[in-house]
């Protein structure tokens, strides 16, 4: 299947010193500190990384569950997603959201979703290939840092064993603006 | 990828400037706009708390926090107000205040989550492991989730590690963390991995080794079964587990790790009955060869998708075996050939370069030309051309290329090179460079070209040099690609 030959353990504080070979890449976003610290306190599970054999961080996805379940909204979110170049084409990104995806499952999550830019082809062709489909678009989710215009975000979701009648990924007609997401 | 939003946005429209100036290091507008703001509206707290930061960032300390303390008196209880405290006070490195603020919060909303959360961490910050134990089953109480439970528990083996009497932490913080996790377990609430190995650490400190093993045997083990090499324990590696696990390094280190603790211990299996509750124990160099030798005629039977974990764990093995001289390191083959071999198979692959680094030591310093010349003629290279470079016709080979290249410079004979050499050698990089960009026509301009290493490389050489001879040899010169990072 993967031949992906690597140990996949939680991600802890001291893998922040150790990150930069993934997230020193234009389409990855370097959070602060307290952002990380908050999600190893309250979904270490969803927060995985891989490390190769000489130490260094291959990959890591971070992510969590939220949403309510008396409105069928109970559901696993990725964060942040990201794999060093020097290990890319090893399978890496869809054995990570695979785990995510299994434990969203076990916590009886209706579907998985994740934000993504618009511009970026090849992770929205990744995430098509592993059975997301794009629910809505987000306008100007990310607001840009130095005079460029703000980028629009595509919702693109995954529908989990518990939505039986896949209501959870019916695309919206119309886009939405940051403010109006839950 | 989740937005980076800068701090959480302001439910206040008109705050948002404010903050905008902050993030952006513009201070005087900062406290300018919070000025206009607060003619206006006098009691907008969290106005006056912008400004202090603004203040604060251009070394008016005082002033800051005198402005400060007009709120914090107050004990405000908005959102907006409390952040912009919490940053003032950090950056100010005053983070009790921070617990003063959130114990007045939580005082007048008692039945707020967030201000609980805030409390404890809080708490965390200047390390008051009882008032986070306190405040984490606070926080359960309101909203019974797990990580609220186990951040008190966790705060119970933070007072025993600082402890001062050891007694106490035996008798009262340990047995009582460990209490408390027995009771999610009878209730079958455990929900984590992270809470499973919380409840090992606490039994490990405990000194129960054998409840331990229980619980990582049990039906809560699930992957924490690895955790079985503690010091206590034999050690013992389950071995029906590695055929299930599909390529996991950190497996296979830890096979080795409990055999060789084995073979120290002189460690013989049971006459009769099993060796462990999992199966079969390896405790002899003779059956790690042959286990080794069975992983990997699997592996090179199979048609296609080879795993690098087998390859990689038999190098890994022979320097093992060579750190304690045995002599059936010789057995499993000689590592150049074997490294040989990895590239063979894996080369065309951005991480071999990785995997074979950490086992270049394995060769002996004669064996280095010999091996890289090896490596070289596997690459299949079209003719040279004109200037003599011999170049790939496509990016596997492009890649290969690129492997043996860095290997190259890993063991040091990019640096062996003298003044001329190298000045060739740039020069030959940057013909790679140039002409492997013809690969990447399609990519995005946010995605790496499959010749960038090539680049980097070529600016590392022009680095050698300098560090030699001082001078900058050219490094300067814009290459002609469009392209150039």
């Amino acid at each position: 299947k993967l031949t992906v030959m690597t140990t996949l353990r939680a991600f802890t504080c001291d893998d922040l010193f150790k990150f930069n070979n993934i997230n020193l890449d234009p389409l990855t976003e370097t959070y602060g500190i307290p952002f990380y610290l908050q999600y190893l306190a309250h979904w270490p599970e969803y927060f995985i990384v891989a490390e190769a054999p000489g130490g260094e961080l291959m990959g890591y996805i971070m992510g969590k569950a939220e949403g309510s379940v008396a409105r069928e909204e109970w559901h696993g979110h990725v964060t942040a997603l990201s794999v060093a170049p020097e290990f890319r084409r090893l399978g890496l990104a869809a054995k990570l959201m695979e785990m995510l995806e299994e434990i969203s499952e076990r916590k009886g999550g209706f579907f998985v979703d994740l934000f993504v830019r618009v511009s970026n082809q090849v992770a929205v062709n990744m995430y098509k290939q592993l059975g997301y489909s794009v629910y809505r678009t987000v306008i100007e989710y990310y607001s840009a840092s130095n005079g460029e215009p703000d980028e629009d975000a595509y919702d693109m979701r995954k529908a989990l064993s518990r939505d039986t009648e896949k209501k959870s990924i019916i695309p919206l007609p119309h886009p939405v603006r940051p403010e109006d997401i839950e | 990828m989740a937005a980076r939003g800068h701090v959480q946005d302001p439910n206040d429209r008109r705050l948002r400037p404010i903050y905008d100036y902050l993030d952006n290091g513009n201070n005087k507008m900062a406290i300018q706009q919070a000025d206009k703001l607060l003619k206006k509206h006098k009691d907008l707290h969290c106005a006056k708390v912008l400004k202090a930061i603004g203040l604060q960032r251009t070394g008016k300390q005082d002033e800051a926090f005198t402005l400060a303390q007009e709120v914090a008196v107050l004990e405000p209880t908005d959102d907006n107000s409390l952040q912009a405290l919490t940053i003032l006070y950090r950056e100010m490195h005053r983070p009790e205040l921070v617990t003063k603020l959130y114990e007045a919060a939580v005082r007048k909303v008692p039945t707020s989550e967030e201000y609980h959360s805030h409390l404890f961490m809080a708490y965390a910050r200047v390390g008051e492991y009882k008032k986070m134990q306190q405040a984490g089953m606070a926080l359960y109480k309101i909203v019974p989730k797990n990580p609220y439970y186990f951040w008190s528990v966790m705060s119970l083996v933070m007072q025993s590690i600082s402890a001062q009497d050891e007694k106490l932490s035996q008798t009262m913080f340990l047995p009582l963390a460990e209490r408390m996790v027995e009771k999610m377990v009878k209730e079958e609430k455990i929900e984590a991995e992270a809470e499973v190995q919380l409840y090992f650490m606490i039994l490990e400190r405990l000194g129960k080794y054998v409840e331990a093993l229980e619980v990582v045997q049990g039906p809560l083990g699930g992957e924490e079964k690895t955790l079985c090499s503690s010091k206590e324990n034999s050690g013992l590696f389950p071995l029906p587990e590695m055929r299930s696990i599909p390529d996991d390094w950190q497996f296979y280190l830890l096979y080795f790790d409990s055999l060789f603790h084995l073979i120290d211990q002189s460690w013989t299996p049971p006459q009769e009955g099993a060796h462990s509750a999992e199966g079969e124990v390896h405790a002899s160099t003779a059956q790690a060869l042959s286990f080794m030798e069975d992983r990997i005629a699997t592996e090179e039977a199979k048609e296609s998708k080879h795993l690098r974990g087998p390859y990689l764990a038999r190098l890994e093995l022979i320097r093992r075996l060579r750190e304690r001289s045995c002599p059936e390191a010789q057995q499993l083959g000689e590592p150049l050939e074997l490294m040989f071999q990895f590239f063979v198979k894996f080369g065309d692959k951005p991480c071999c370069i990785t995997d074979l680094k950490i086992f270049l030591d394995l060769l002996t310093p004669d064996q280095h030309v010999q091996f890289i010349n090896r490596l070289m003629e596997a690459v299949p290279l079209c003719a040279p051309g004109e200037d003599g470079v011999a170049l790939p016709g496509d990016t596997r080979a492009l890649q290969r290329h690129l492997c043996v290249t860095q290997l190259s410079r890993s063991l040091g004979q990019q640096h062996a090179l003298n003044t001329e050499g190298k000045l060739g050698l740039i020069k030959e990089l940057k013909a790679h460079y140039q002409h492997g960009l013809q690969f990447g026509k399609s990519c995005l301009k946010t995605e790496l070209q499959f010749s960038d290493m090539y680049c980097l490389m070529a600016a590392h050489v022009y680095v050698d040099l300098w560090l030699e001879t001082g001078d900058v040899w050219g490094f300067w010169t814009p290459n002609t690609s469009s392209t150039t990072p």
